[in-house]
């Protein structure tokens, strides 16, 4: 009689921790870790244990990975915390997370995280409880008021951290050769070869027109094509995934002096260009979160990503 | 902020490299605060982050791939990430360094499968992978423990373990590539490492 399916998938525990499970076995384990513990525990424990083995094979590497790593990071967006948008926190962690994420394919662009969703009700705990450990690193309960309120986007804070969006004037006439090759560097080459209407065109064609690129919270690159004196921006993307389940892309303009305003929402697409519904002209920045399907939010109900200065 | 993250004034700690194996908890508490720093946009917390942790990466790396280029390469590849999803890492999951290495030995052994053909990863290819762990590896082990520990622990780890565990972690080879070098069911090989972890697991002293 063959065992029932849990039993002998417990039996995979090591060949994943060591990754040598592949294919159909690797996803079923993997959907096997969401909702069994024991499992998560062993795995964890092995992977304590093949670092410590690690410990005896440390080598150096040479110093110029240090710098190529460093000179890299400076200009690599940062995944923003884990924030549900409502609803109860998921308390479950999935151990195989690190291998669940875009470092199997190393080359491409961040692949959806599908199981990101599932907040973590540690996530803002373990950071609290990092800080008191470290002896101090909240300073005062105003610093970490301010870091919950960047957190939920409630704070203007992040606005001063946004990632540095790469800035292209498109100047009038010759738009439509500049555009192509900005946006072709920026990988939405299938975009810049589409028929544009005009209401398109007409923004692309404005003298101020500018292009901001920068990337959603999955890696994907986006831009924002905005006009301030004709008071129109659009949203272009090539490919874009979906967010997650009961979950839109949420676009904010944010005015000067003030707190985000909602604007239109976008899902997965390709060949994507999506006006946007606000005051353009006066906007001080644009930004996107991911919030539930079907919800008003008021407010962004987490950090918000491809946030450009305009 | 500056100074809270290098966990106060003990020179231990203060810009070494190494980890204090006795205080492991102690160890692991500032590499999460330098972790967490680096997740707030930190640059310096995490170039420190890279001096503490940059030699265990780049050596499974150059383990696994054994080419200098190709570990060099990905041990970039395995701070990039770290950077970006310094958020993402979380206690519940285990310390810091399994975190950090583990996408280390991921990308490591993803990068062994696609550019390094069948053929050239012949049987000699995975006996010498064997030879080498047993001499640099597993005997590097014995020497970190006490005598008493390694009587008692190395019992639990056979060598029919050691082998399938130093094909598929340190040969990046997979459980199906072991059973079919091995000449034994995959049963058999899934037992064998899992078993092995085991009591590697208790060797190294881990919570199980």
């Amino acid at each position: 009689m063959t065992p029932p399916i849990e039993e002998s998938l417990h039996e995979l525990s090591g060949s994943y921790a060591v990754h040598a499970l592949t294919g159909t076995e690797l996803s079923e384990f993997e959907a096997h870790l969401h909702d069994c513990a024991q499992c998560r525990e062993e795995v964890r424990s092995f992977r304590e244990a093949l670092t410590e083995l690690d410990g005896v094979i440390e080598v150096a590497p040479p110093p110029a990975v240090r710098s190529n790593v460093l000179a890299a990071i400076a200009g690599t967006a940062q995944l923003p915390p884990i924030e549900a948008a409502d609803g109860p926190r998921h308390a479950a962690q999935l151990d195989g997370q690190p291998d669940g994420q875009p470092d199997s394919q190393p080359d491409s662009r961040q692949s959806g995280e599908p199981d990101s969703r599932t907040a973590s009700a540690s996530e803002d705990g373990v950071r609290g409880t990092v800080a008191e450990r470290s002896g101090g690193t909240v300073a005062d309960l105003g610093a970490a008021r301010e870091r919950r309120e960047r957190r939920t986007g409630r704070g203007r804070a992040w606005i001063a951290v946004a990632a540095a969006a790469a800035v292209i004037a498109v100047g009038a006439g010759g738009w439509a050769v500049n555009l192509n090759r900005q946006l072709e560097q920026q990988q939405q080459a299938q975009v810049a070869g589409q028929q544009l209407n005009q209401r398109e065109s007409a923004l692309l064609n404005a003298p101020d027109a500018t292009v901001y690129a920068t990337t959603l919270n999955d890696g994907t690159p986006v831009s924002y094509v905005v006009s301030k004196r004709l008071n129109q921006a659009m949203l272009v993307a090539a490919d874009v995934r979906s967010p997650g389940a009961d979950r839109v892309w949420q676009l904010w303009t944010v005015p000067g002096s003030g707190q985000p305003v909602r604007d239109t929402t976008f899902v997965a697409g390709t060949n994507q260009r999506v006006f946007m519904t606000g005051d353009i002209d006066r906007a001080g920045a644009l930004a996107i979160t991911v919030e539930r399907a079907g919800s008003t939010p008021t407010a962004p109900t987490m950090t918000p990503f491809a946030v450009v200065k305009l | 902020m500056d100074g809270a993250v290098h966990g106060g004034d003990d020179p231990a700690s203060a810009g070494s490299s190494e980890l204090p194996e006795d205080r492991p908890e102690r160890g692991n508490d500032q590499l999460a605060a330098l972790l967490a720093a680096a997740a707030e946009g930190d640059q310096q917390a995490f170039a420190e982050l890279y001096d503490r942790t940059s030699a265990r990466v780049h050596g499974v790396a150059l383990r696994v791939l054994r080419s200098p280029d190709h570990a060099a390469e990905v041990t970039q590849e395995v701070f990039v990430d770290v950077w970006r999803q310094a958020t993402r890492y979380s206690a519940g999951r285990g310390s810091v360094l399994a975190w950090i290495t583990t996408m280390a030995h991921r990308r490591a052994v993803d990068r062994v499968r696609s550019v390094t053909s069948e053929t050239a990863r012949d049987v000699k290819y995975a006996e010498h992978t064997v030879e080498v762990a047993h001499d640099e590896v597993w005997a590097g082990v014995d020497q970190r423990l006490d005598v008493e520990r390694v009587r008692e622990g190395m019992a639990q780890l056979t060598s029919i373990q050691r082998e399938a565990l130093t094909l598929a972690y340190f040969g990046g080879y997979s459980q199906s590539q072991v059973a079919e070098h091995l000449g034994v069911p995959l049963g058999t090989v899934k037992t064998r490492i899992r078993d092995g972890l085991s009591g590697l697991r208790s060797v190294l002293g881990v919570n199980a």
